[in-house]
């Protein structure tokens, strides 16, 4: 099933050369060989029934076909082992202090700013900057309590950080189920791996959501809040709650009274302490952001003014996630934590920076171009893959508006082997860990590795085409 | 000056509406030019007020109203002694330059958005402007230039009210050539814009004796511009002039849409109907027994359905009610 395998001179994440596995896939590659190709396919129906059964899909919008779909599952899993895990974790977590004391700091002091370590009209022109959350003081001083950070890795192996999500990231539950299904599948292959256990996430999760709590209730009332079915990731949601052991509500649930939530509940009206929301910032509260939202809660953001309710992730942490401002994140760590960053970013030119924009321009074939306020891979040109047409429609929009774009040199990042009709090939992937920053900082052991299922395509977003894999971090050998 | 300003809003609808939360920026600033005295907030059907200071230091109170009702009245009451900057427009010696450099404060200020559209038809008045102030030297003063924007606005445009509504962009004033203190102030807001001035809008009262200056018996709006060397400059494009010592000021914003005196949110099929009204008058000295802040409850019509039973009870009734 290898026989033709191509490492298409890039990092292969199994292979070291043709024919040849690291070390840490010596025995998955084994039994992958072992197995035939009819056994291999049953797995592969069993692993689609499975995720079938349990409803485990997402929405692609904008497209006729359909709505609700399984997310492709892939049979080969992604091994990470100790050591590099824990260069990423710690990356991670250092990533993630810099981010949250910059959303600490833009909100108040703004010191960044009039050091002009970022310029202050990067900010000031963010569609993401709440002036709303100006002065406002959250709990703990914590703004971006749940991160999902997409890493790729360079041509030698390092991983670099593509974009940190820090606003609503997605995709954590299908981590916890893709282990679920491999570990029905194909349970011999976990027989060879010390693989760290991903389950503890929902627990972890609702401890740092009860952290939160306003000083009032030893055991705090804790909601999810969903903009409701429609939504892509309402699965996850639901997944979410019932993992927690906590109420799933949309904002018609809710009601503001006399600076505080309440939930309305067959019992009567019930006191609300912490929301995990995944709703947009416009949407949260009608009175001060979007005044035509119907997901979000009337008077909420003053409750969360007065202290009487905690919002996970808080508010305006989209400032801190805006593609023009990730450029500057290495400079944030070595300005707030005084350190080297250890993960480092992938070259990105602002548009808004004159110098930048006239390279762009003049390099549209060979970059990659994002919309700074896009996500899930839409408003993206590939130059390299691009036709004339689209460049010139390119071109025109960043000229139109600079701000509202980026670009990136097409990194040729990593490939992991997938099961292609009857065989292998090499598919490009990504890994998205999760972290939670509390009082301490969690990085789940694992995250979703993404498969660009398409040959060559180097997009990985579910809602383009992509699938998963599972994500082994391997336990340290003592 | 000590004023005392009442101001009064009533909002009825069609049919019975709930969950009414409202934000209200009603109280007067305190400023080194103007100071409160006292507030006292009238709300009624009952309601627990709480306020807070938004991001452009503009007082807040926030109440809400679930029970259903049909009627809600505000009465603010603010008392106030305000004192007048001596400003000359044509003493600043500040130069204007269209490129000059700003304070990134007053970003949020320079920049177009909400009501205050970027259009051809203001950048032509804007340049009639400039040509005029230009005609009579190079060196063109801030004061000069919103002098004469000011004089400008007051001879193309028309104060008439019923043209624009509250949320009218600056192109439906520039179309019609009429509109009232709102769109003045956002026009003026549009010019400095493209003179690269800083300039942000103000909502509050304006108090006149007689002869009527426009906008009084009513909330009013006007404009501050940045003069470096004086800070924010108070002009009233509605009127023509300095803002003075009879004009209160409550709330200030990038346009009108940061400091409505009054925005809402409620459930139900009603429709809302406002009405408006301000009084104003010169105290000879401070009332006794003034409290700075209170909150009282008004005389409304009743709220309906605050329990359960009452809301079985409707269910109830319009079931009975004989369709035949």
């Amino acid at each position: 099933m290898f026989q033709n395998y191509e490492l298409n001179n890039i990092f292969d994440e199994m292979f070291r050369e043709t024919g040849v596995p690291r070390q840490h896939y010596e025995p998955v590659y084994g039994q992958l060989t072992s197995l035939n190709d009819g056994a291999f396919q049953r797995r592969r129906q069993m692993a689609d029934i499975s995720f079938r059964n349990q409803g485990i899909t997402f929405t692609v919008y904008k497209d006729d076909s359909g709505v609700e779909r399984i997310f492709p599952f892939d049979l080969v899993p992604r091994i990470v082992p100790a050591a590099e895990w824990r260069t990423i974790e710690r990356g991670l977590e250092q990533r993630i202090t810099a981010l949250n004391m910059f959303c600490k700091d833009v909100y108040h002091d703004q010191h960044i700013l009039r050091e002009k370590v970022i310029p202050a009209e990067m900010i000031y022109s963010a569609k993401m900057f709440r002036r709303e959350m100006l002065h406002v003081n959250v709990p703990n001083d914590i703004y971006i309590h749940v991160c999902g950070t997409d890493l790729i890795r360079d041509k030698d192996g390092s991983y670099l950080v593509l974009e940190d999500n820090g606003r609503t990231p997605s995709g954590v539950s299908y981590v916890i189920e893709n282990r679920a299904v491999m570990k029905r599948v194909l349970p011999s292959l976990f027989e060879s791996y010390p693989v760290r256990s991903v389950e503890e996430y929902p627990f972890n999760l609702l401890q740092c959501l009860k952290e939160l709590a306003p000083a009032r209730s030893e055991d705090p009332t804790i909601v999810v809040l969903t903009p409701g079915i429609y939504n892509s990731a309402y699965y996850e949601h639901s997944f979410l709650a019932r993992q927690m052991g906590v109420e799933l509500v949309e904002g018609k649930d809710l009601i503001y009274d006399d600076g505080k939530v309440y939930m309305r509940t067959t019992g009567g009206r019930r006191l609300v302490d912490v929301i995990y929301r995944r709703i947009d910032d416009d949407f949260l509260d009608p009175l001060c952001f979007r005044p035509d939202s119907i997901l979000g809660v009337p008077g909420l953001m003053n409750a969360y003014r007065c202290g009487n309710v905690a919002l996970a992730n808080a508010a305006g942490t989209g400032v801190a996630d805006d593609k023009a401002v990730y450029p500057y994140v290495p400079a944030m760590i070595k300005f707030y934590l005084k350190q080297e960053p250890i993960l480092n970013n992938v070259p990105t030119y602002v548009c808004a920076n004159d110098e930048h924009r006239k390279y762009v321009l003049e390099h549209l074939h060979e970059l990659v171009v994002k919309a700074t306020n896009e996500s899930g891979g839409y408003g993206m040109l590939m130059g390299h893959q691009s036709t004339a047409e689209e460049r010139a429609e390119f071109a025109k929009l960043i000229k139109a508006d600079p701000r509202n774009y980026i670009a990136q040199p097409v990194v040729q990042f990593s490939q992991c082997p997938s099961l292609v009709d009857d065989h292998f090939e090499g598919r490009r992937v990504d890994l998205r860990p999760y972290i939670l920053y509390g009082k301490k900082c969690v990085v789940t052991p694992g995250g979703l590795t993404r498969v660009a299922l398409k040959e060559g395509s180097l997009v990985v977003n579910s809602s383009q085409g992509g699938g998963s894999k599972d994500t082994w971090v391997l336990e340290e050998v003592r | 000056m000590l004023l005392s300003i009442k101001h009064q809003t009533e909002l009825n609808y069609s049919d019975y509406i709930k969950e009414s939360v409202i934000e209200l920026r009603m109280a007067p600033r305190q400023e080194t030019l103007q100071h409160r005295l006292s507030f006292e907030l009238g709300i009624g059907p009952a309601s627990k007020v709480r306020s807070y200071f938004d991001w452009l230091g503009n007082s807040v109170h926030v109440f809400s109203i679930n029970a259903m009702h049909k009627q809600i009245q505000i009465i603010s009451t603010s008392i106030v002694e305000t004192s007048s900057q001596t400003l000359n427009l044509d003493a600043m010696p500040d130069l204007w330059h269209k490129d000059a450099e700003h304070d990134w404060a007053h970003y949020d200020f320079l920049q177009f958005g909400g009501p205050v559209v970027d259009t051809t038809i203001l950048r032509e008045l804007a340049g009639s402007i400039l040509r005029s102030v230009a005609s009579k030297g190079p060196n063109i003063r801030i004061g000069e230039l919103a002098k004469v924007m000011l004089a400008k606005i007051s001879e193309f445009f028309v104060y008439e009210q019923g043209i624009t509504t509250s949320a009218s962009p600056i192109t439906e004033i520039l179309a019609h050539r009429r509109g009232v203190c709102q769109d003045f102030a956002h026009l003026m807001l549009g010019l400095s814009r493209v003179f690269n001035i800083p300039a942000r809008y103000v909502s509050g009262y304006i108090h006149s004796d007689t002869p009527e200056l426009r906008g009084s018996a009513q909330t009013h709006a006007w404009v501050e511009i940045w003069v470096p060397s004086a800070g924010w400059v108070a002009l009233d494009p509605t009127n023509n002039c300095i803002a003075g010592e009879n004009f209160v000021k409550v709330a200030v914003g990038r346009n009108f849409t940061d400091v409505p005196p009054n925005k809402g949110v409620y459930k139900g099929m009603g429709a809302e109907k406002i009405e408006v009204s301000v009084k104003s008058e010169r105290l000879q000295h401070v009332p006794a027994e003034l409290a700075a802040e209170k909150t009282v409850v008004l005389n409304c019509m009743p709220v309906f359905g605050g329990n359960i039973e009452d809301q079985i009870q409707l269910i109830r009734q319009q079931q009975e009610q004989q369709q035949q």
